[in-house]
This record gives structure tokens, C-alpha cells and sequence, in this order.
């Protein structure tokens, strides 16, 4: 809980105001979702995660652009698991890391997720105004910057452990 | 029957994701027009606007009837606004016969307010301003704001405390700008590429330009007087663009490092306003 506060305030008081030459944004707000354990149930994930993307947008002036992103990244959460994990474990509940899914499972998995939610971010956000070549630049490199960081954030936590 | 509920009750995480884009949507294109967005922006309190979107959910509910009753309020607030015209133009008759005609209007009418800049975005594709100066200070909507350096918005929406503004990195913003001591008029638009970069379009081939020519603004917009600095020639290239041309211009301020803006209280002439409107109407 007190950990869903943290990265939300750093979502909306540090890591919106970053952009790399101009097109890497971190956006750590998915490590949220990313660590939301396995079996929880569809609806009440996607409530959560509507509000909070909900609460960011308050604070950005950017409505439902956060919150249609949180909620796709909440919605695939469970079928993605189930699809990526190397056996079945049928009801056992796990936090996906490093540890329960192995080394490139779990790499695998936050890509994907990450992908989906700056993907998401930015064509919302850019209806109105086009340009393709650095709509795709934003969505690589804010993608890869939002990966370095929870990857390496996940690393340290996993050596304390 | 049974099958459609069971195919219902199979999908249900599906379908309460499609009614959580939903909306979404409805959020995305209800606030998209930027200068409505006081109702939902850092500019209103929190509660505030939470309390206006459940409202907004509930109204959905009566909206039929709240459209007859705008429908008719719209034509009896109408009515009321060609008499107020028709009474205030002959009072503006009356002042302007009695005494002799005012010198037109110029910087000394606007005033300035400070404020602190406490939120302000130049990664995104619309980069707004949050100040925290309100409507109780005297900051209105159409209101300029300058920093030490130059030009940098526009109030586009203000609660009591607060006010939002478009900023020049948003392509909704365009000012009316022309070349210092020429009277060239371009329009300041930005493309969404640089941060310290914007282009001067709508002007005609045959003007010479050099690097380091200040542009300023030329004062036919509302909300700046002329003769505020927004920015430097930056490259002499014109790219032709719908029969006019474009040229890069260095932003004299810095967007990445705002801190204290002040907000310019600038009045185009009353009789201006009205004549503009009259020649408006003949169109």
C-alpha cells in the first residue's frame, strides 16, 4: 500500500517531468501493475487500476489518457501470466519477479506490458496533433527507459532479499 | 438464453474492460478542447472535480431535460443580451460625443500580476502552465503571461487559486507576432519537434529576414500588448507552406526553466472590440 503511494507520487511529482532528448519518459507507474500477484480478480484489478491511472490524470491534466492505459495494462495482466509461465500452478498465488518466473519469463512479461502501456499513453495522447516518426520515437524510448528503470529497480530489491 | 449468459458471465472481465475504455473515451474527448478544461485540470481542487464527475455520470440520466431547459434559457439569455448591447452601445455614444475620443489604448493599460509557476510540462504533445494565481487576484482567462525573457502563454482556464495556461510549446496556441520594426505579421506556432524551437508562419515571400531579428507581438491579439519580445530569428529558410512561408524561431524563454511569470492585464480599446465586432457582423 504504502508502496502503491510511493510510485504513484513519483509518477506525478518526478518522472512526468523527465523526457530524455526529448522523447524518453519513465513511466514507473506500471511497476504497480506489473507486481500485482497472480489470481486477483479481473474486475476489482481493473477498478483499482482506473482510479489510480485516474488520479495521475487529475494531476497532469491529461484525462483518461492514464487511466485507459492502466486499465489495458490490468486487463491483460491475468491472461498474459497465464500464458507466460512455464507450468501450470493452477490456484497458487505468486508475485511475478525474477524469482517466480524465471530470469526471461519475467523480462518478457514486463516488456510486453510496458510496451503496451506507453503505446497506449501516447496515441491518446496524440489524437489530435500527428506525426508518426516521433510518436514511434516516444514509444521506444520511454519503453525502454520505463523497462531500465523497473528492471533495475527489481534487481536491487531482489539482492536485499 | 442460457447460452448468451453463459457466453456473458465466460467474458465478463472483457466486457467490464470495454466499459472501463468506454469511459475513457468519453473523459479523452469531453476535456480534449483544452480551454474547458478548468472542470478537470490541476487549475480546480481535487474534490472539486471529483464531485463534478460523478455529477456528470448522474446527469447523464436527465440529459434530455437539461437540454430543453438550456434550449430555453439559451433563447431568454439571448434576448437579454441584445438589449444589454443595444443600451450599452448608446452609452459608448453618448461618452464618446461628450467628451473628446480617449488616445488609443497602449501598454500603460496593462498591469502586472506575478505568479509562481507550480506545474509545467514541455515533454508532452500539449504542455500547459499551472500558476498559482486565480480569478480572486485578477487572472481571467485570455490573459498573456510573460517571464523575465519573453512571451510564454496564454490563461486558458482559472479557478479562484489557480489558473492554467496553454503554453507556446502547444500547437492550440497560435499569436499573432511580427518582425521588430517592420510591420511583417506572422502567426507563432509550435510544430511539437524542439523545446527551444517554433516556427512564424503566414508570411509572404518577399520579406528579407536576418539571423537574430527579434520577433515580438503585434498586438491584434487580446491578450498581448504589442512589442513583447517572444523570440529570435534562428534560421533565415523559408519553407513554403500553403502559399505562405515559414521560418524557425529561437523561443526567448525557457520553458524548461520557468519559475516567476507575470500576467499581463492587457485591454484592447472597448470601441475597438466594438467596431471589430460591427465589421464582424457585415461579413
Amino acid at each position: 500500500m504504502v508502496g502503491a503511494v510511493v510510485v504513484v507520487v513519483l509518477q506525478i511529482l518526478m518522472c512526468n517531468r523527465i523526457a530524455l532528448w526529448g522523447v524518453a519518459t519513465p513511466f514507473v507507474l506500471v511497476y504497480l501493475f506489473l507486481k500485482a500477484p497472480s489470481g486477483l480478480q479481473a474486475h476489482l484489478f481493473m477498478t483499482f487500476a482506473f482510479f489510480v491511472g485516474l488520479l495521475v490524470d487529475i494531476f497532469t491534466n491529461t484525462p483518461g489518457v492514464y487511466a485507459l492505459a492502466s486499465v489495458t495494462v490490468a486487463f491483460l495482466h491475468n491472461p498474459l501470466l497465464a500464458r507466460i509461465q512455464y507450468r501450470d500452478r493452477g490456484e497458487e498465488k505468486y508475485v511475478p519477479s525474477f524469482a517466480s518466473l524465471g530470469m526471461w519469463r519475467y523480462v518478457l512479461y514486463a516488456v510486453i506490458l510496458t510496451a503496451v502501456f506507453c503505446t497506449v499513453i501516447f496515441c491518446a495522447e496524440s489524437f489530435s496533433f500527428f506525426s508518426p516518426s516521433l510518436l514511434a520515437g516516444r514509444i521506444v524510448g520511454s519503453t525502454l527507459l520505463t523497462l531500465l528503470v523497473i528492471l533495475v529497480v527489481d534487481l536491487l530489491m531482489e539482492r536485499k532479499r | 438464453m442460457r447460452k448468451l449468459l453463459q457466453f456473458f458471465r465466460q467474458h465478463s472481465s472483457l466486457f467490464v474492460y470495454l466499459c472501463y475504455v468506454a469511459l475513457c473515451l468519453i473523459l479523452l474527448f469531453w476535456f480534449n478542447p483544452y480551454q474547458q478544461s478548468v472542470y478537470f485540470s490541476s487549475a480546480s481542487r481535487v474534490a472539486g472535480s471529483l464531485y463534478d464527475l460523478s455529477g456528470a455520470v448522474t446527469g447523464y440520466f436527465g440529459l434530455q431535460k437539461a437540454n430543453n431547459e438550456l434550449l430555453a434559457q439559451n433563447g431568454k439569455l439571448q434576448d437579454e443580451l441584445a438589449v444589454l448591447r443595444n443600451t450599452l452601445a448608446l452609452y459608448q455614444a453618448h461618452d464618446t460625443l461628450s467628451q473628446l475620443p480617449l488616445p488609443p489604448a497602449n501598454i500603460d493599460t496593462s498591469r502586472l500580476i506575478v505568479a509562481r509557476v507550480i506545474n509545467n510540462s514541455v515533454a508532452r504533445r500539449n504542455n500547459c502552465i499551472t500558476i498559482d494565481k486565480g480569478r480572486r487576484d485578477g487572472v481571467f482567462p485570455e490573459m498573456g503571461l510573460v517571464d523575465q525573457n519573453g512571451v510564454v502563454g496564454v490563461v486558458s482556464s482559472a479557478s479562484s487559486d489557480y489558473a492554467v495556461a496553454l503554453s507556446l510549446l502547444n500547437p492550440h496556441l497560435r499569436i499573432s507576432c511580427k518582425i521588430k520594426n517592420t510591420q511583417h505579421i506572422g502567426s507563432l506556432a509550435w510544430d511539437g519537434t524542439s523545446v527551444h524551437h517554433a516556427g512564424l508562419e503566414e508570411l509572404p515571400e518577399y520579406i528579407t529576414v536576418n539571423v537574430g531579428d527579434t520577433i515580438v507581438t503585434s498586438g491584434y491579439s487580446g491578450a498581448f500588448p504589442e512589442g513583447l519580445v517572444v523570440g529570435f530569428v534562428e534560421d533565415t529558410r523559408k519553407v513554403k507552406k500553403n502559399n505562405f512561408y515559414v521560418i524557425t524561431i529561437r523561443l526567448a524563454a525557457d520553458f524548461s526553466a520557468l519559475n516567476f511569470v507575470r500576467v499581463v492585464e492587457y485591454h484592447k480599446p472597448v470601441e475597438q472590440i466594438l467596431i471589430e465586432k460591427e465589421a464582424q457582423s457585415y461579413e
